[in-house]
């Protein structure tokens, strides 16, 4: 029974031995600033090696995997070993105890874990510190920065410089400075070293980088330490010679820049056409023809020149004349030192007139602030007066169809009235009631006007005139075939015509059927309408002459038949007013 | 007595006086956009008892330019409820393409239209004054010719033709400005019901700045019928009548 329990015993152990994977440090405590070898290892092959959490450590490199595979035949047995591990360079930066989390591999589908790991950071010794010391004097980067306080916009150089006095393998950037709120421009340098002399002791110093910044916001802005890894090769104080005869160990340090804060202002009232030009300008504008053909393409050419933060200027605002096509400005600039140096910018304007006449291109004006004398300054280019000709070429045919039409696109309300004459509010009409008395009695005063007339009219002596005026009018019209026959010189039936309308005013006016027209009739009907005697005998020899003229005319005929048409109408108008 | 009418003289030729300074100010406040205090300077015009249609024209502008469209639409009706202009006519356009309701307008036949032109001539005091003027020339010229040998037979029946079309003419304007009552929603949406009670079927909607014509009046509800023939009651609350 206790066999068994060994065996198993034994068994279990070697399982659980074979599956560990195993944390181990080439130091512990370590001191600040050392390297230090930490190595998980695993005695079988593993697969998805998941790293732990440095808690704060540096991890300089890793995991650097390697496997060992041991093989060996002992007394005719076969026995074979492998042994994973995967290592790791740490480098502690500040004491204290760090805890680094397990890490985990994955052997035969099985998630195996290590322990967590304590590590102990200390204080260097003095004579470490002295060393550390020793470095940072021999080695070092100095941040140069061409101005502290700044306003928005304005530009700074800043430059990172190597000193050192220690034999470098290679350099290596490490960690970039972060520019937040600056916009940067590298500019280029050399990284020879140069000798340079430092309170008597000589330095090899290397212009690591060179930026502009343009701030591009105000307040407080950090530019952040830069970290350079160094490669320094050290002599080998210990007498183990390398079996190649190397003298020298390659240490690895990483050394940082000092943070450093610029001010950043905010410029004093901008007026309104300003566009955040900071620095010294001079503005140019030149057109390559004052006198062109529609259609002829001209070139207006914009050139600004300055120091500054000439990059960041946009093309300018100019009112070119409706009547050109203006193309997107091609721009092209010389630039030094970010603007440091005395700088230029072009725009090149593309200008096609499409019609003839004479144009202005208005100047245009650049404003920017000097950050020398604190103000804000105008800069104005000239004005140019373009002559557009006619275009005389075949094309110009199109140019009339190319008519524009006037277009009114937006509407507005009219402009008040300047002036008015004000009255009092009230109604402005006469009552109603008011208005029907004085309109209808006028009406009803001439409705009775009317009455009167009707009534009394026959009597009055006034309307006499009018009778003969209607008289005259009957008898005209009864004469009218005579008077045509007169016209016509139609003798014949002049007398028939004056005997039939002569009759016929007879019978209508007295209402006689033709069938009884005779003399007697004549003379009962005129006498009982108490007509003149003197009356009845004129018509009855009226008509006696018309038949007696017929048959016998006379020789003056004309005379004759006037004479007959004067007695004729005389006649009906006697009648027509004794009527009355 | 006497100084009674003297005191009110006086005081209409200040006032008169100070309106015109008023306007004056107002104006430059207009040239100045501040439109906020332009209106109250010409509502003060109108509060001390004085109008024109100029002055309801300016307001229009400056409720206009406020983008308060109800007020601009109302002063421009005002104004040509005065006078017939072709400014205000534009801008009244203007500003009824800026409100929510389209009111299609039921086509008036073409004599109608000449009619109404014509009578818009003058203003309805005008036309009583032609007309009555016209009648009683009438009458002395028929008196006249009662009496001596002056006859004039042609002109009278002119007269009394034209004195038949300037009354006529009178009707139809005494109709249209005095007996017809118009207004403007000033409620940003109002429902039109089909009966003067809350609970009768909705119509449809109307919204601030639309005109209406009042045909009768219960209580606080209003018979209206817009431009396109509809007709149906709204609360009295919702409009403001010109």
């Amino acid at each position: 029974m206790k066999k068994i329990i060994l065996i198993l015993f034994v068994f279990i152990s070697t399982l659980s031995f074979a599956q560990k994977l195993s944390v181990s440090a080439d130091k512990n405590p370590a001191i600040v600033g050392e390297q230090i070898l930490i190595q998980y290892s695993i005695d079988t092959q593993g697969i998805n090696f998941k790293s732990p959490n440095f808690n704060g450590l540096r991890v300089l490199s890793g995991p650097n995997p390697s496997t060992q595979s041991s093989y060996s035949f002992v007394n005719g047995k076969s026995q074979s070993s492998t042994k994973t591990t995967y290592s790791y360079y740490l480098k502690a930066t500040k004491e204290g105890t760090f805890n680094i989390s397990p890490a985990t591999i994955k052997v035969d589908g099985k998630t195996i874990k290590s322990k967590s790991y304590q590590l102990k950071i200390v204080k260097g010794s003095e004579k470490n510190k002295a060393q550390q010391k020793a470095l940072s004097d021999n080695l070092f980067i100095k941040v140069d920065v061409s101005k502290r306080n700044i306003v928005l916009g304005e530009q700074i150089i800043v430059t990172y410089k190597l000193f050192t006095r220690l034999e470098l393998n290679n350099t290596e950037l490490s960690e970039l400075p972060d520019l937040n709120g600056f916009w940067t421009k590298d500019l280029e340098t050399s990284s020879r070293f140069k000798r340079d002399v430092i309170d008597g002791i000589p330095y090899n110093v290397a212009t690591v980088k060179k930026s502009v910044l343009t701030a591009q916001k105000s307040g407080k802005l950090i530019i952040d330490p830069m970290e350079l890894k160094c490669s320094i090769r050290v002599k080998n104080n210990k007498r183990n010679r390398g079996f190649f005869g190397n003298n020298y160990q390659i240490q690895e340090e990483y050394i940082s820049s000092k943070a450093i804060t610029i001010t950043v202002t905010e410029l004093p009232s901008p007026p309104p056409n300003f566009h955040g030009a900071v620095g010294k300008f001079i503005i140019k504008s030149e057109v390559d023809n004052t006198t062109a053909n529609a259609n002829d393409a001209i070139t207006y050419k914009l050139t600004i020149t300055g120091t500054g933060n000439i990059e960041l200027i946009e093309p300018l605002a100019i009112q070119f004349p409706e009547d050109f096509e203006v193309y997107d400005p091609k721009i092209s600039d010389r630039i030094f030192e970010g603007g440091r140096k005395r700088s230029i910018k072009t725009f090149e304007y593309l200008l096609i007139p499409r019609y003839e006449g004479e144009y202005t291109i208005p100047s245009s004006s650049l404003v920017y602030y000097n950050n020398k004398t604190k103000k804000y300054v105008t800069k104005k280019t000239l004005q140019h007066n373009l002559i557009i000709n006619a275009n005389n070429n075949s094309e110009d045919e199109n140019s009339t169809i190319n008519q524009q039409k006037i277009k009114t696109e937006k509407k507005d309300i009219h402009y008040i009235f300047t002036t008015t004459k004000l009255k009092e509010i009230r109604d402005n009409i006469l009552n109603i009631n008011l208005f029907i008395i004085i309109f209808f009695l006028p009406i009803f005063l001439i409705i009775l006007l009317w009455i009167h007339n009707t009534i009394v009219g026959k009597t009055d002596t006034n309307s006499s005139d009018w009778k003969n005026k209607k008289a005259n009018k009957i008898a005209l019209k009864r004469l009218k075939y005579a008077q045509n026959c007169i016209n016509n010189n139609d003798f014949d039936s002049f007398f028939e015509e004056i005997e039939k309308s002569i009759w016929g005013y007879f019978a209508d006016k007295f209402k006689v059927s033709i069938a009884d027209l005779s003399k007697e009739t004549v003379s009962t009907h005129f006498y009982s309408n108490a007509i003149d005697v003197n009356t009845e005998k004129q018509f009855i020899a009226l008509l006696d002459e018309c038949e007696f003229a017929r048959y016998a005319p006379a020789s003056n005929k004309n005379a004759q038949m006037g004479d007959i048409l004067n007695k004729a109408k005389h006649i009906i108008i006697e009648v027509e007013t004794a009527l009355r | 007595m006497k100084l009674k009418t003297l005191i009110i003289t006086l005081l209409v030729s200040i006032s008169s006086f100070a309106s015109d300074q008023l306007f004056e100010k107002a104006n430059r406040a207009y040239n100045n956009s501040d439109y906020t205090f332009a209106i109250p300077l010409y509502d003060s015009i109108l509060t001390i008892g004085l109008e024109s249609s100029e002055l309801y024209y300016n307001l229009g502008n400056c409720h206009y330019k406020a983008q308060d469209w109800a007020n601009a639409i109302w002063h421009y009706e005002k104004s040509l409820k005065l006078e017939k202009n072709d400014k205000t006519i534009q801008n009244l356009e203007l500003a009824n393409l800026k409100i929510i309701d389209r009111i299609e307008e039921i086509p008036q036949l073409f004599y109608k239209k000449w009619w109404s032109s014509f009578i818009s001539i003058f203003n309805t005091f005008s036309w009583q004054l032609i007309s009555i003027l016209i009648i009683w020339l009438a009458l002395t010229i028929k008196i006249l010719s009662q009496f001596t040998n002056y006859k004039k037979e042609h002109f009278l029946s002119i007269l009394y033709s034209l004195a038949l079309i300037s009354m006529f003419a009178t009707y139809s304007s005494y109709q249209g400005k005095i007996t017809k009552k118009e207004a403007i929603i000033f409620t940003s949406s109002i429902v039109v019901n089909s009966a003067p009670t809350t609970n009768s079927t909705n119509l449809f909607s109307l919204h601030s700045g639309s005109k209406i014509e009042i045909l009768d009046t219960i209580g606080e509800w209003i018979n209206i019928k817009i431009a396109n023939g509809s007709s149906g009651w709204i609360k009295e609350s919702g409009c403001k009548v010109l």
